[in-house]
């Protein structure tokens, strides 16, 4: 910029300058030849002036004597200055041929000067003053001639220089104008693009300032160059990068905590901490907001108190207290929604400053369903002991009662026995095999097996699965109103890796399951379909039986949850360990008319199956 | 201001007490008998007159007169004041005009005076008077010392009348003029002043060879400066006291240099007694002489 | 009547011519009474105007009517002349009237008796003795020449042209030699006998100022002279003109007055006075003439003094 600014400075101080010079040059040009011209007219007037004075003194000699004549002082002071102007005229710039002119008449007029020297001083001898007199009137007339000569030469040099001079002066006026109105211009042209080139970028940073103001961040100055303005702009864009990026930064932290802060799965507070308002809720998240089932408006709205039970309200104060001295706070309290539902919420709290404010940050967990999960685990872990146990107790009774099933079924098999006794002791027998069942059953629970994973194609596993689970029972227990089949498999349904063995079981033990859901018959759909984009295989199986109620479907897959009579409450338990085994998925729906859909998801890459030890 | 006022009265009182006369002239027209270069004449004389006017404080004039004859004339008809005569003319203008004798430059050759001299050529084979006898006489002018000189010595050697004496006797008009006519055997004698008869040996000492000169007379006054008797004896004696002290002063003697002289010395009627004695011996009364 | 004399031809002109003249005078003699015989030395317009001066004179004088005036023009070589005066002679003349020396000392060596009265003589001193001759001397000062020529021009050699078979150029160019100490110069001569050997001898010599002395052959030469030194600037002197043709200066005796002294001469003799007791005299009226045209081409300024006593300026 500095550079530029020096540049255009210095261009137009040249320019001006240039205009100057020429101005000057063309003005004393101008001057120069007026000068010149004048001096040519005062040459004249000098010559004219001399002609008229040797006319003068000529005519004195001609009259002196007679009554014309004048007095000697006035020939003398005429010839004086004759010699005088002679001298000066010597005394200026001539050419060559004029000054050969002005020494001649110099050295006639010195004649001249004797001569009439000789006249005035002449007494006597009448004829030698004659003749003097006529010496000197023929010296005077030669000096006239040639003066009148040179006036001539002069007064038409004259003429000729004054008409240059007058065309030179016309020229060097036209210059002049010429040259002034150009470096008028050129200085103009100058300025503003000087200007332009100064206040663009200043516009265009300024502009930028404006956008970025509005807060187009992303506002780039396109004007850029070499000067310090480019410089500035490209600082500017540099700036307005950083502080995007900065901003961006910041959004995206901001993004990122509000995103957190939203998407925290905890409800979090900020609560006025001291002063009337200590309480207020300041800033509450998503979560805070929907864990009481208030909207993030309104719960901004409450005290915190609003959202305690009245019990744990009364302790409010107290734990703001406590937080403004420092401690940090983290206990179990209720909370109450808005449905006025209380809830177990686990708070952790201190205090947090911020622009030289004091709150409270407080973290509140809705620990209903760790509590629940705690409940379950506590139970599982029950069950677990359970299943150990009961594994235990299983091994222990499979064995004893397999033989007690071996001796009943050796027993009924002696003649000795009534037929009573031998229904008696099938029915046992029958037992024991339903107890083998039963343990068998929970054994597989307790202790599933582990799975043989192999490339699987899903259609022929439900093909096979389907071909077995007709031959079943339930599949035949209506003759008259079969179950019908109706298969829709995904051709280009991918091969997947899976147990089969493991899938056979789940299968049967859902088309068993559906068919049982229908004992006045019904249709069993079975459909495949490959989902490319999750890399899923989506196994279908729906009956068109009496569904499921609500509580049913929620507990459908707990262990030793049954709707049957006879049911173990094993079988989906198993099924959906096996799935999940598999690293697939298995959930139930009812289906919009009547009947369940069991949806099946098993991935379709070869990916290891999650553990669920 | 007030002192500036104060000083304007004072200084018209002051002069107020000078003679009215004084100022009542306030030019002073001064002639100049023309010499032989009348320009440069007038280069030297004009430095003189404004050194006069200025120490005067009156403006002094310098008018030429021209031939001798017409000096004593134009005097009165001119009104002059005064006027730079040389011998003759001097004399004349003391005689017929009453004009006073003033002041004399002394040339820086330390001279104030001219000589006359009658001269013939060496080969001429004249050498008295008696010799002259039909011969050839070139005089200068009248109204000059050499005419009244040659005149007073003719006579003196018993040539009464030198109309019957010469054969033929003429004016040159100059005195160099007469010389050259001499040398050229255009007239057998001549009569010049001594001034230019040494100034053309100077130029020429060949004419010395060839020249001869057979009368010299005494000296006279050369220019002499006589102001008129009207013009008043105050303004006279101031005019007398600026040139006789003119050498007393740095101006004064560069004004004189230029004028080639060295001082002015009083000049007096007496200084023209033995012109008149010439001219009783020429048988000339000057007052009545006729001179044109 | 007055005509021509042509050069000499072979003896029957000559013997024609003189039946001729013999006749003429013959038939003229029945009605003039006197009969003068004037032989010019050469043909020159000083002559011409001393002749017109002489017989304004006799005119004036009353002796229109009474003389025949015959006029020779010989050719300007000793012979010729000789041969002029011889055919006076023979036709007996009253006077033989002579310009210039050449003439002069042609008919004063036939020893005639008839008298002879000459002009434009420089050095009649020659004559002396002489009987029946008388004249007018035409002397001028040649110091008055030179020292216009000194006021004009710086001279450190002046180049003389002269004749030495002619007595009174002789004079004039060993008076000059006598001058060139007193005026500070030396003599560069140039014997002319010749006019066409001028140029040659003019261009062999390197002179400042040429002085141009009386004589035939620098009379029938002077106009390549003058041409001569107008080429090369030198200025000149002399005591002649030529016709409408003058040196930078010019002083000669007056013509007028060389023609009226020789007419009053003859006029003399005519009423009885012997030549032997007639005065020769000098010239006392001088004519200076300052050709200011040349000069003034030559770059020479010629001093007011000095133009002041020309009696005639050439512009």
């Amino acid at each position: 910029m500095k550079k530029r600014l020096i540049f255009s400075l210095s261009l137009l101080f040249l320019f001006f300058s240039i205009g100057a010079a020429l101005t000057v040059f063309h003005t004393y040009r101008v001057t120069t030849n007026l000068e010149s011209v004048i001096n040519l007219h005062r040459i004249e007037i000098i010559r004219k002036d001399l002609v008229i004075n040797l006319q003068s003194v000529q005519g004195n000699l001609y009259t002196t004597g007679t009554v014309f004549g004048k007095e000697l002082d006035v020939i003398v002071e005429n010839v004086t200055a004759l010699n005088n102007s002679i001298k000066g005229c010597i005394g200026c710039h001539h050419s060559e041929d004029m000054t050969g002119r002005l020494l001649d008449v110099d050295k006639l007029v010195e004649q001249y000067k004797d001569a009439i020297s000789y006249l005035i001083t002449t007494s006597a001898n009448p004829e030698r003053v004659e003749r003097l007199k006529i010496v000197a009137v023929g010296i005077g007339d030669s000096l006239l001639s040639k003066t009148q000569d040179m006036a001539f030469i002069a007064d038409k040099n004259l003429t000729n220089k004054t008409m240059a001079s007058i065309e030179d002066i016309n020229k060097s006026r036209l210059i002049l104008f010429t040259t002034l109105l150009i470096t008028f211009f050129i200085g103009i042209v100058i300025a503003i693009t000087f200007t332009k080139k100064t206040t663009k970028p200043v516009y265009e940073l300024v502009k930028a300032v404006r956008e970025i103001e509005s807060g187009n961040l992303g506002y780039k100055i396109s004007y850029l160059d070499k000067t310090e303005l480019g410089e500035l702009a490209l600082s500017f864009n540099t700036m307005a990068l950083s502080l995007q990026k900065n901003i961006n930064k910041i959004e995206e932290s901001e993004k990122r905590y509000r995103m957190l802060f939203e998407g925290a799965g905890e409800a979090i507070f900020i609560l006025e901490a001291e002063g009337e308002n200590a309480g207020r809720i300041a800033a509450a998240n998503k979560a805070a907001a929907d864990m009481h089932g208030y909207t993030v408006d309104e719960i901004l709205t409450l005290n915190i108190k609003e959202l305690n039970t009245p019990e744990t309200a009364s302790k409010v104060s107290d734990r703001i207290k406590r937080m403004l001295n420092g401690e940090q706070i983290k206990e179990e309290i209720a909370h109450r929604k808005k449905d006025g539902s209380v809830f177990p919420v686990e708070m952790s709290a201190g205090l947090l400053e911020l622009a030289g404010h004091q709150y409270i940050l407080a973290f509140d967990r809705d620990i209903a369903e760790r509590k629940e999960t705690e409940e379950r685990l506590r139970r599982a872990e029950q069950l677990m002991v359970c299943g150990e146990v009961t594994t235990g107790l299983a091994h222990e009774i499979k064995n004893p009662l397999a033989g007690i099933k071996a001796s009943m079924e050796l027993f009924s098999s002696s003649a000795s026995l009534s037929e009573n006794e031998r229904d008696l002791l099938r029915m046992a027998v029958s037992e024991i095999k339903r107890i083998e069942t039963l343990i068998r059953s929970i054994l597989n629970f307790a202790k599933p097996a582990k799975p043989q994973f192999s490339s699987v194609n899903i259609n022929e596993v439900l093909e096979q699965s389907l071909t077995f689970s007709l031959q079943s029972v339930s599949f035949k227990q209506n003759s008259s109103t079969p179950v019908r089949i109706m298969k829709d498999f995904d051709p280009g349904l991918p091969e997947i890796t899976a147990d089969p063995m493991q899938l056979h079981q789940v299968f049967i033990n859902l088309f068993i399951n559906a068919a049982e859901a229908m004992p006045g018959g019904g249709a069993l759909y079975v459909k495949t379909a490959s989902d490319a984009m999750n890399e899923l295989v989506h196994i279908s199986i729906s009956d068109t039986g009496g569904g499921l109620d609500r509580e049913t479907l929620d507990k459908i897959f707990r262990p030793f949850f049954t709707t049957k009579v006879k049911g173990t409450g094993l079988g989906l338990a198993i099924s959906k360990r096996l799935i999940e085994q598999q690293g697939g998925i298995i959930k139930v729906i009812n289906n919009p008319g009547h009947g369940v859909t069991f949806l099946i998801e098993l991935p379709a890459g070869k990916k290891e199956p999650v553990s669920l030890s | 201001m007030k002192k500036t006022v104060s000083g304007i009265i004072v200084f018209l009182l002051i002069f107020s007490f000078f003679p009215y006369k004084a100022f009542s002239q306030k030019e002073l027209l001064i002639g100049l008998i023309p010499e032989e270069n009348i320009f440069n004449q007038m280069d030297r004389y004009r430095p003189l007159a404004a050194y006069v006017s200025s120490r005067l404080g009156m403006n002094v004039r310098l008018t030429i007169l021209s031939r001798y004859g017409d000096i004593i004339d134009r005097f009165t008809t001119r009104r002059m004041d005064g006027a730079f005569f040389s011998a003759m003319t001097g004399v004349l203008a003391v005689e017929k005009l009453g004009v006073e004798p003033v002041v004399r430059p002394v040339k820086l050759d330390g001279t104030t005076s001219v000589r006359s001299y009658i001269f013939v050529r060496k080969d001429s084979g004249i050498k008295t008077v008696s010799d002259m006898k039909d011969k050839k006489m070139a005089f200068v002018d009248r109204a000059t010392v050499s005419y009244l000189f040659a005149v007073a010595f003719f006579r003196e050697k018993r040539v009464i009348n030198i109309d019957h004496y010469f054969k033929e006797y003429y004016f040159t008009g100059s005195h160099d003029s007469a010389i050259y006519s001499v040398l050229d055997n255009r007239a057998d004698i001549g009569a010049a002043e001594s001034k230019v008869y040494k100034r053309m040996i100077e130029k020429d000492p060949s004419i010395k060879d060839e020249l001869y000169i057979i009368a010299e007379s005494g000296d006279f006054p050369d220019t002499t400066l006589c102001l008129s008797k009207d013009l008043p004896a105050e303004i006279k004696t101031r005019i007398k006291t600026i040139l006789l002290t003119m050498d007393r002063d740095a101006e004064g003697k560069e004004v004189l240099r230029k004028f080639e002289a060295s001082k002015f010395i009083e000049a007096d009627k007496k200084d023209f007694l033995d012109f008149f004695d010439l001219a009783k011996k020429a048988g000339i009364n000057i007052k009545n002489y006729i001179y044109k | 009547m007055i005509y021509k004399c042509k050069r000499q031809k072979p003896k029957l002109k000559t013997a024609f011519f003189t039946l001729l003249l013999l006749f003429l005078f013959i038939c003229n003699a029945v009605a003039a009474e006197k009969v003068i015989g004037v032989i010019m030395t050469g043909d020159t317009s000083y002559y011409s105007d001393v002749h017109d001066a002489f017989m304004a004179r006799l005119g004036r004088k009353g002796y229109a009517e009474k003389v025949e005036v015959f006029v020779q023009k010989p050719y300007p070589d000793p012979i010729s002349l000789s041969n002029a005066a011889r055919k006076f002679i023979a036709i007996d003349v009253d006077v033989i009237v002579t310009y210039g020396a050449p003439a002069t000392e042609a008919v004063l060596r036939e020893k005639t008796e008839i008298p002879t009265v000459f002009t434009c003589v420089y050095e009649p001193c020659r004559y002396n003795g002489l009987r029946n001759v008388t004249g007018t001397c035409s002397r001028t000062n040649i110091s008055s020449l030179l020292r216009y020529l000194k006021a004009i021009t710086t001279i450190s050699t002046l180049g003389v042209i002269y004749n030495s078979d002619e007595a009174d150029s002789l004079q004039q160019g060993l008076e000059l030699n006598r001058f060139s100490s007193q005026f500070g110069f030396k003599i560069e001569g140039i014997n002319l006998k010749k006019p066409k050997e001028l140029k040659q001898m003019l261009s062999a010599k390197k002179m400042d100022a040429l002085f141009i002395t009386n004589s035939t052959t620098s009379g029938r030469a002077f106009s390549s002279i003058l041409s001569f030194t107008m080429e090369n600037r030198i200025p000149t002197a002399t005591f002649f003109s030529g016709k409408n043709q003058y040196a930078t200066i010019t002083l000669s005796p007056a013509s007028k007055e060389q023609g009226e002294k020789a007419a009053e001469k003859v006029i003399s003799i005519f009423e009885g006075i012997s030549p032997d007791k007639i005065k020769v005299d000098t010239s006392s009226e001088t004519e200076l003439v300052f050709n200011l045209k040349e000069a003034k081409s030559m770059g020479l300024r010629i001093p007011m003094e000095l133009v002041t006593e020309a009696t005639k300026l050439i512009k």
